[in-house]
């Protein structure tokens, strides 16, 4: 395993989320307060409504907290506009989704290198094809790379997702249920890739998951209960969990 | 490794393309409604156009530096009556070198069925040229001097009942016999113009021979135009003395503006670009919300506004560049059958680049709707 840093790449404190106002108001999220280092691949659990998804979107700078205060690579979150907030997510995030959300009208290796385009604009999309066509070859979708997404499996457009995710080489991935539409072979595939993005190119992973058979592949279980973390553990080699602390964190291993 | 595309396009323009023909109905329908557009509105700006030189050809073909006209003449087609006695007016200007009397006046054709056709007679001097149709060469102007002679313009043949050479006809109940053919010259009051020696037309008009309906002035060289021009109409209070230019733009802004004829075939114009942007408008909206999803997920990527937008842009700018190629094509086509019509399209260069410049400024009002939609879009939303 290569050698990874394990700095801060984001860090929410006390940050509470509500919709709407008054008495009507709901509390998605309630003072939450989180780090998440690179070379860490953190499943996050939760009764539906509990916040899961509201908090995936405040780290990935998709959404503004209520309350509270973000940092993104040491960089402040909170304040930010729509369009500085795009060019950080640019910069450092990348994003798998549970339905994949590729580009239909595009072939898988285009897929892939768009993502460079939208950080990149200037020139020609194939500029990028080597890079594409490489990273899907890692992914064990070499010979796909001219298909359509509808000539996929569920299982390799979820890695097509997460090769356009690695392509700007983010410091923070975020997933939301990437599992939950596959079979439990694909699933463990998938599982086997991020776990590889966190620990061998030391990105900060974020799952989103219902699915426990993840927790092998992960070194952090955090779970949220009515908009609060209720409990964050670390995952030992032996597929215990004890608390999670500064001390359990992976830098201090 | 599999064969890559190997189109040098950028990610928004690749993106923008493979939307538009990754739903080929959709596409048809959009380049469907731009190809409409751009045929209706080069047609109908082609017609205008073809009007208005129509409207002012009989003054554009005359070589003369200026017109003396009944005083109010408001069209070459319909005037009053000038005396012939203002060429020696004219003349006694030292910067005049030679005038000549023109005579335009309708009159009615008898074709050889029965039917009575009206006609614009043209009296011109044949040994001066100045005022003879334009492409006429000389064997046809010497037979002029043949009695009765007359020259049909051949679009009208058919109209005015003309078969052939030598066929003698009837005009105001004189005779007259059919001795060349004009080509090309077209009359906007569909009355065909039909040429012969001035002398003649004022027997077919029942003129007399010291009555006009215009002189045609040519210049000393070095001549100040347009002083001559103010002495010319200083010494002739009750005539207008003007420039070509100035007759041409007058008539044309009889024909065109005050008859309304123009404003209908800009109206018509108008028209085709209405529709034209409400089909791009239409289809791209509907493009851009069914792939909705797709772009909150490349503004969650990160993806800027103005990003987002050049996808939308390209779009109908593709859709403009492919549907002005099969329009311009239909409205070339239109305007050369028209050359074998007595209705005029012109395509001139300048229209084909208005027309370009409508159909782009069309399809970038398409986008905009589709574009402000797209600014709503919510990059959270994806996450959902």
């Amino acid at each position: 395993m290569n050698a990874v840093d394990h700095a801060e790449v984001v860090e929410v404190r006390r940050v509470s989320r509500r919709y709407g106002n008054g008495e009507t108001a709901v509390h998605a999220l309630r003072e939450v307060s989180l780090s998440l280092r690179a070379g860490e691949l953190s499943l996050l659990f939760g009764p539906s409504g509990s916040g899961k998804t509201t908090l995936l979107q405040i780290l990935g700078a998709l959404l503004h907290p209520s309350d509270g205060e973000v940092r993104l690579l040491q960089q402040q979150v909170t304040g930010c506009d729509e369009e500085q907030m795009a060019a950080l997510r640019r910069q450092h995030c990348g994003f798998v989704f549970q339905h994949y959300n590729l580009l239909t009208a595009l072939r898988v290796w285009e897929n892939v290198a768009i993502a460079r385009s939208v950080v990149d604009s200037a020139g020609a999309l194939r500029r990028h094809a080597d890079e594409a066509y490489t990273l899907l070859r890692q992914l064990g979708l070499g010979g796909l790379e001219m298909r359509f997404p509808n000539q996929l499996s569920g299982g390799q457009k979820q890695r097509v997702a997460i090769a356009r995710a690695m392509l700007t080489k983010p410091r923070l991935l975020l997933a939301d249920e990437p599992t939950a539409a596959l079979d439990a072979v694909a699933g463990r595939r998938v599982a086997a890739v991020l776990n590889a993005l966190a620990h061998v190119r030391g990105c900060a992973v974020v799952v989103v998951t219902h699915d426990r058979r993840l927790i092998p592949f992960a070194d952090r279980v955090l779970t949220l209960a009515d908009g609060e973390l209720v409990s964050d553990q670390r995952v030992a080699a032996n597929g215990q969990m004890r608390p999670y602390s500064l001390v359990s964190a992976p830098s201090n291993r | 490794m599999p064969s890559r595309p190997s189109w040098p396009l950028s990610g928004t323009l690749l993106l923008a393309w493979r939307n538009l023909t990754h739903e080929r109905g959709r596409f048809a329908a959009t380049l469907v409604g731009v190809v409409f557009s751009v045929a209706l509105m080069g047609i109908q700006l082609g017609l205008l156009i073809g009007f208005a030189r129509t409207a002012s050809g009989l003054v554009d073909s005359t070589h003369a530096d200026l017109w003396v006209l009944p005083y109010g003449t408001a069209n070459v087609d319909i005037s009053g009556q000038l005396l012939l006695r203002r060429e020696i007016e004219a003349l006694s200007l030292p910067d005049v070198a030679q005038a000549d009397s023109l005579l335009v006046q309708f009159a009615f054709w008898k074709t050889p069925d029965g039917r009575t056709e009206s006609v614009s007679i043209v009296g011109f001097d044949p040994a001066s040229r100045v005022g003879a149709p334009p492409g006429v060469d000389e064997a046809t102007l010497r037979a002029l001097q043949i009695d009765d002679g007359i020259l049909v313009e051949r679009l009208f043949m058919q109209k005015l009942g003309v078969e052939r050479l030598g066929q003698v006809v009837e005009i105001n109940g004189h005779r007259a016999r059919v001795v060349g053919f004009t080509e090309g010259i077209r009359s906007f009051t569909q009355s065909p113009y039909v040429f012969t020696t001035h002398a003649r037309a004022a027997r077919y008009v029942n003129y007399h021979t010291s009555q006009t309906t215009y002189l045609l002035l040519r210049l000393r060289p070095g001549a100040d135009l347009e002083a001559v021009r103010e002495r010319l109409q200083a010494r002739m209070p009750k005539t207008d003395v003007v420039t070509p230019r100035t007759f041409a733009g007058r008539t044309q802004y009889y024909w065109l503006v005050v008859t309304g004829a123009g404003f209908a075939l800009l109206l018509a114009a108008g028209l085709g670009l209405m529709v034209g942007t409400v089909i791009v408008g239409q289809t791209l909206y509907s493009s851009t919300i069914d792939r909705l999803t797709e772009y909150a997920t490349l503004r969650a990527m990160g993806a800027s506004s103005a990003w987002l937008r050049r996808i939308v842009l390209s779009q109908a700018l593709l859709s403009a560049a492919l549907g002005y190629s099969v329009g311009i094509v239909l409205v070339w086509l239109a305007a050369q059958l028209s050359r074998y019509s007595t209705v005029l399209v012109s395509l001139p260069l300048w229209n084909a680049a208005l027309l370009a410049l409508l159909t782009l400024a069309m399809c970038a009002m398409g986008a905009w709707m589709s574009i402000r939609r797209l600014a709503r879009v919510e990059p959270s939303s994806v996450f959902q």
